[in-house]
Order: C-alpha cells, then structure tokens, then sequence
C-alpha cells in the first residue's frame, strides 16, 4: 500500500501498523456481520396471512372504551412524545403511512438496516417507559 | 498530505494513539484503500460496515504499541 506523503519515512513501523489496522478491521467486520445476521428478520403486517391476524371482533370492546384504555393511550402519546425526532418519523411513516423499510430509508436518506434499527429502540423505548411506574 | 502538519507517519500515529480526532482522520485518511476494501459488501461500500469499523478502530487505536 501506498501511503502518501509518508513514503520514506518509519517503514517498518508503517509496515508493522498496517498488518495490526488490517486485522483490526477484519475482526470489525467479522463481529458487525455476525451482529447484524443475528438480528431476527422484520415481517411487514402486510405478510402475514390474514388467519393469524386476529380479528376485529376477537376484541372485547367495551375494554377497549373503558377507562384504562384511555389512559394506557395517553400514556402511549405521552411515551412517544419524548423519543427523538428520528426514531417518531420512522414510526410514524411505517405505522400512519404505511411506508415499507426500503420506501422509509429512501425518504430519510438512510441505510434500510438504520430503519429495522430505529424502529426497533423506539419500540423497546416505549416499552421501556410503559413498564415503568 | 497537508503540508507541514506532521512530520513522519510515526507522529501521525502517536497523536491518534494519544487521541487526537484531527490525526485519527489522517489515519482514515492513508488507509482509505483498506477501509473501502472491508467496508464492502456485496460489490458496494455498505456506510453502516464503514461506520462500525471507523468507530472500531477509533476505540482500539491506542492499544497498539508503538
């Protein structure tokens, strides 16, 4: 490799730095490709067949209008108000607007894996927050 | 290389291993070839891989031994 500017001058500690960086970024590599298979695929709604969804009228609606529904959704809102712009666009273009990863990642100029990425923290914040007292 | 900035790629490295952003750069710099080379994935630079292995070696710099 050449390095420019630098050509006559500390070779062998060059040469000693360039095997320790090229094995330094090859267990980089190594350990972010085995992150990143190991996280579990995303299934868009729109792929899962319809008899494992379950049904509208499954739902007890008199639950759904009662007190604690109401609040468990203003809770939600108030969750959702304190995640970072980010993390709410992503959400709100994947579940208002129904925009795919890839049609999301185009829009916000990201990579798809930022998508599955952001959607996922913003999830477990919400959670995070909707566990808590 | 800008001219005057450093003297010899020893003092580059010393002041990335001491932490300065400014020579880590010129590190990233030097090796542009090698980062391309293992930030791609599938035939295409994948900016996340490049993202992770900057960030890698900007954690680990200052273990090498000079």
């Amino acid at each position: 490799m050449v390095l420019h500017g630098y050509q006559d001058l500390d070779g062998p500690l060059r040469a000693r730095f360039t095997v320790w960086l090229e094995q330094l970024m090859s267990w980089a590599r190594k350990n972010y490709l085995h992150r990143i298979r190991s996280i579990p695929k995303s299934v868009g709604l729109e792929q899962i067949p319809e008899e494992l969804l379950v049904r509208e009228d499954e739902y007890d609606l008199e639950d759904r209008s009662g007190d604690g529904f109401a609040f468990e959704e203003e809770r939600l809102a108030q969750a959702y108000s304190r995640l970072p712009l980010m993390k709410k666009r992503i959400l709100a273009l994947m579940f208002v607007d129904q925009l795919s990863p890839a049609e999301i990642a185009a829009r916000l100029h990201c990579s798809i894996r930022t998508v599955y990425n952001q959607k996922s923290r913003a999830i477990a914040a919400l959670r995070k927050w909707l566990s808590e007292k | 290389m800008p001219a005057g900035k450093y003297d010899s790629f020893r003092s580059v490295l010393e002041k990335a291993i001491s932490g300065s952003q400014d020579a880590l750069e010129e590190i990233f710099r030097l090796y542009e070839p090698m980062l391309r080379k293992y930030s791609t994935l599938d035939g295409q630079i994948d900016e996340d891989l490049r993202q992770y292995i900057m960030i890698y070696i900007a954690k680990y710099i200052s273990k090498f031994v000079i």
